[in-house]
């Protein structure tokens, strides 16, 4: 789970905090299970349901301090882990999510479409699409782009 | 990239290395791409896709976040036994039996009580002549509280029980009872 919250949230204590509060939630909500639904099902989905609360506050925060810390570079972040970040920020992010519980999480194409509750089609078709997108970027002369900028923001910090 | 572009979809190319193809579909798609070089390079970038994510591990996670979910399991199951012992069939039998107890032990002390209350009841609305000599005049009887009647009437039945083992007439007694009545 704390793998789950790390890729999706640059901060590693924010993604500890998180993780820590899905436990809570999915303790608290364990009474609710209902054994059709896989655990792992279950389990993401309360796991995305604390990272959305989450990104609403930050966007909210975000607001009102005019400065926007959506997504704060890891300063301890390898430079393979920023590239893979930065392709991955740019795909949409449905495709992304899907993209990212499939290679990760492990999930099945079934299980996807439970957790972020779309057709199971449609899940397939967007993950293909994700896959060959980010194969163009990683590919593209961008990655060295890529690199170039993220070192000279880590020299900058 | 449709299915146009290749022999089969490539969806299904996809389908078949995540391992979500039946399984006579996967043997019909693998033999395909054994002999299709345009698909065997789908296989070929989609692995490279999966080989590039594979490199962004993720550290362990914290120990205070491990001890601090530890202890929640904890809190929870000891929450929860306590709350098994308090409302287990067993505990609810043991609760169901004494109160059950406790009414029969009520209904038995008002049967056993039933006959006191008749001889009194009886003797307030059947009055014996000589209580009847005795008694306030109605309008008077209407301020008698109705505990202190039921006193009068026991009262009066006891002291006729005791005139007749004493062989006293009950006309020294009844005037007290009049009188306290009033």
């Amino acid at each position: 789970m704390f793998g789950f919250f790390r890729r999706r949230v640059a901060d590693r204590a924010q993604a500890e905090e998180l993780t820590q509060e899905t436990f809570l939630a999915l303790l608290r909500s364990a009474p609710h299970y209902r054994p059709p639904a896989t655990f792992r099902t279950y389990l993401y989905a309360i796991g995305f349901n604390v990272l959305r609360a989450y990104r609403r506050k930050a966007v909210f925060r975000a607001m009102f301090s005019g400065t926007n810390d959506r997504e704060p570079a890891a300063r301890d972040s390898l430079d393979g882990e920023i590239v893979l970040r930065d392709a991955l920020s740019r795909l949409e992010r449905v495709d992304r999510e899907i993209l990212l519980l499939r290679e990760f999480e492990q999930l099945s194409y079934a299980e996807i479409a439970d957790v972020l509750r779309l057709p199971l089609n449609t899940v397939r078709s967007r993950l293909f699409r994700a896959r060959m997108a980010l194969r163009e970027m990683l590919a593209s002369p961008v990655r060295e782009k890529t690199l170039t900028v993220s070192a000279e923001q880590e020299e900058r910090v | 990239m449709t299915k146009t572009e290749y022999c089969v979809s490539a969806e299904d190319v996809m389908a078949l290395l995540d391992g979500e193809l039946s399984a006579a579909d996967a043997r019909t798609i693998s033999a395909h791409v054994e002999e299709c070089s345009e698909c065997a390079l789908v296989v070929e970038q989609l692995r490279g896709v999966s080989q590039a994510l594979s490199t962004w591990n993720v550290p362990e996670v914290s120990m205070a976040v491990d001890e601090f979910v530890e202890e929640q399991v904890e809190k929870l199951h000891s929450r929860r036994s306590m709350m098994r012992v308090r409302f287990s069939p067993r505990n609810l039998f043991a609760v169901g039996g004494s109160v059950a107890g406790a009414l029969v032990m009520f209904l038995l002390a008002a049967v056993l009580a039933r006959p006191h209350g008749q001889l009194a009841r009886m003797s307030v609305t059947a009055p014996t002549t000589e209580e009847r000599q005795y008694a306030p005049p109605p309008a008077r009887s209407d301020h008698i509280v109705p505990e202190a009647a039921s006193h009068a009437s026991l009262d009066a039945v006891s002291m006729r029980a005791l005139a007749s083992f004493e062989d006293r007439s009950p006309t020294t007694t009844a005037p007290m009872i009049a009188r306290r009545c009033r």
